[in-house]
């Protein structure tokens, strides 16, 4: 259909690790995009990317702007002491071919960072530590409440979350959309040559299935930053967590680990990713048309 | 010597519901009151009445004026029954309006407030709220109002309540809601006396929401918040722990609680302001200043 958006995502990933998500019975980031978007607009035509591997090819040969949006999304890799990294350096040169081009970009996380450090933001660990499984408390501010990016989103909300550096400072062009205790960019666009970028440093995309996955994935780690005393702790959680993703409706288990409509029903947890989509990547097909 | 206000704690509870509780090892709600405020202002000279007993007599009118504060504490009668140990309650708030002595008080006590100055209350079509009430954000009146100095502007709070105010009386402010419940706090103006009434209860910690819920564990477990009496076991042990053992941030974390919960002073911050700003200015205004 002549209508249905082109979208490129990149897999912040090296395939060595996601092959050891995959090979552990989880999905990769780039395609828990994919199922988001997807769910939201079934007809959209969506491309991968290989963006951390050094051999990346951009598909059939395509140009970052034959695509009418462009999404990137978490990555276990660290901007802070990763500048020399070659898997880091290409990603926010593609960040920038992607403002350059104009086309719609949304971020998550990792893209959030790379996206700011791309336009000339500085991306720093978070003091507080590691913000893991949800992000609570998530504030709007008044600039968020009147970008498109949170119609039909409350003005506090919580949603999936994994993350160890935030954005310490926005580029000039940059704006800070949400916040909350423990990070203060949760949200932001920036402005940049010729691009538009919306982003969070949350993750709308995974449920709780997938939050399972990465804890299981990542179980001695969380035990050592004391998340779990130990990783039965971390293996039960994570179980916990499955058995309310198979059964949202079990208000025992959604009240005890407090998580509510804002990460069980996908329709608001997706939010801010069909905003993007139907407010800057629909309007730009329509305004190459 | 330090500052001596007055206050006069009113523990809504009848004796055989403060003898359930503490039975089941939970605080009766006045001491926790007197407690509370005793920790903030640790000279102040607090009173509790049980006006729930047969035969308490409620000061009106001058006696009034003895006090400098009334405090409520939450209660597990029901705010829009038409019994006796209610209206009560609803003259004596309405006694205390008139008299301009600040009021101040949790769950039930705001309930009271709102109804004695002509508001309304109601069961909540979203059931009970119970253990944390999450993401209570202010309104732009909160975030000016003087109760709210130095609070975040969202915070999770103690919380058990199946009742709620549906409707605010003119000269009311609703300064804070969630999700779950549309008015967390208002401030009440009525008959020149002002009324401070919070839906969630800063005077809880871990230790007596878990005593509370031990005493509730087969209605929570018929409501749903627990599938099993085992369940509802464990979830007071995990209470408990946390509250022996503030260290334990993996339960913290589990339970999706933070210093608006673990932190007296950021959770009794409404407390405190309400000492600072209503009940020593009305000591001092009383001639009792020092």
């Amino acid at each position: 259909m002549a209508n249905s958006p082109r979208i490129l995502i990149a897999e912040g990933n090296t395939r060595e690790r996601n092959e050891k998500l995959v090979s552990a019975g989880a999905r990769t980031g780039s395609g828990c995009y994919q199922q988001a978007v997807k769910f939201l607009f079934p007809d959209a035509r969506v491309d991968i990317l290989a963006a951390a591997d050094l051999d990346a090819r951009m598909p059939d040969g395509k140009a970052i702007a034959d695509y009418d949006g462009f999404i990137m999304g978490g990555s276990g890799l660290n901007l802070p002491g990763g500048e020399q990294d070659p898997h880091i350096c290409q990603q926010v040169e593609l960040a920038k071919t992607v403002f350059e081009a104009g086309v719609p970009f949304l971020g998550s996380c990792w893209g959030l960072q790379v996206a700011a450090a791309a336009s000339g933001g500085r991306v720093a660990v978070n003091p507080r530590g590691r913000e893991l499984g949800i992000a609570r408390k998530i504030s709007v501010t008044p600039e968020g409440r009147g970008c498109g990016l949170f119609d039909g989103k409350a003005s506090v909300f919580d949603s999936p979350a994994i993350h160890f550096d935030e954005v310490t400072h926005l580029p000039a062009g940059g704006v800070a959309l949400a916040t909350n205790g423990h990070t203060s960019v949760q949200a932001a666009s920036i402005s940049f040559r010729s691009g538009t970028f919306w982003g969070v440093q949350y993750h709308p995309e995974f449920d709780l299935a997938h939050m399972a996955d990465l804890i299981r994935g990542y179980h001695e780690l969380l035990v050592s930053e004391g998340f779990f005393q130990d990783t039965p702790a971390a293996l039960a959680h994570a179980t916990q967590l499955d058995v309310l993703h198979q059964n949202p409706d079990r208000m025992d288990l959604a009240w005890l680990l407090g998580i509510d409509q804002d990460v069980l029903d996908p329709r608001i947890r997706y939010r801010e990713i069909e905003n993007w989509i139907r407010r800057q990547v629909i309007p730009a097909i329509t305004l190459r048309a | 010597m330090g500052i001596q206000p007055r206050i006069l704690v009113i523990d809504g509870y009848t004796k055989a519901a403060r003898d359930e509780l503490t039975a089941g090892g939970a605080t009766s709600a006045g001491d926790q009151y007197v407690a509370m405020l005793s920790k903030i202002c640790p000279d102040a000279i607090c009173e509790i009445l049980y006006p729930g007993d047969p035969g308490t007599s409620v000061p009106f009118g001058a006696a009034l004026s003895d006090y400098d504060g009334v405090a409520w504490t939450g209660c597990s009668l029901t705010v829009f029954e038409d019994t006796p140990e209610v209206n009560t309650q609803i003259g004596f708030a309405r006694a205390c309006f008139a008299a301009g002595v600040p009021g101040f008080g949790s769950c039930w006590a705001a309930q009271i407030a709102v109804v004695a100055a002509g508001g309304i209350c109601r069961p909540n079509p979203n059931g009970r709220e119970m253990g944390f009430a999450r993401k209570i954000s202010l309104t732009p009146e909160g975030r000016g109002h003087p109760m709210y100095d130095g609070k975040a502007s969202v915070f999770n709070a103690f919380i058990s309540h199946v009742d709620e105010i549906t409707h605010v009386p003119s000269g009311s402010l609703v300064l804070s809601g969630n999700a779950f419940t549309a008015v967390q706090s208002v401030s009440v103006s009525y008959r020149g006396g002002v009324f401070w009434g919070l839906q969630y209860h800063p005077e809880y910690d871990l230790r007596e929401m878990a005593r509370l819920t031990w005493c509730r564990i087969e209605k929570l477990q018929s409501l749903g918040f627990f599938q099993d009496r085992q369940a509802g076991e464990t979830y007071v042990d995990l209470l408990e722990n946390l509250h022996r053992d503030p260290g334990r941030s993996d339960l913290a974390w589990l339970l999706g609680v933070d210093d608006d919960i673990l932190n007296e002073d950021v959770r009794r911050a409404e407390v405190r302001n309400w000492i600072d700003q209503l009940v020593i200015p009305t000591m001092i205004r009383n001639g009792r200043g020092g």
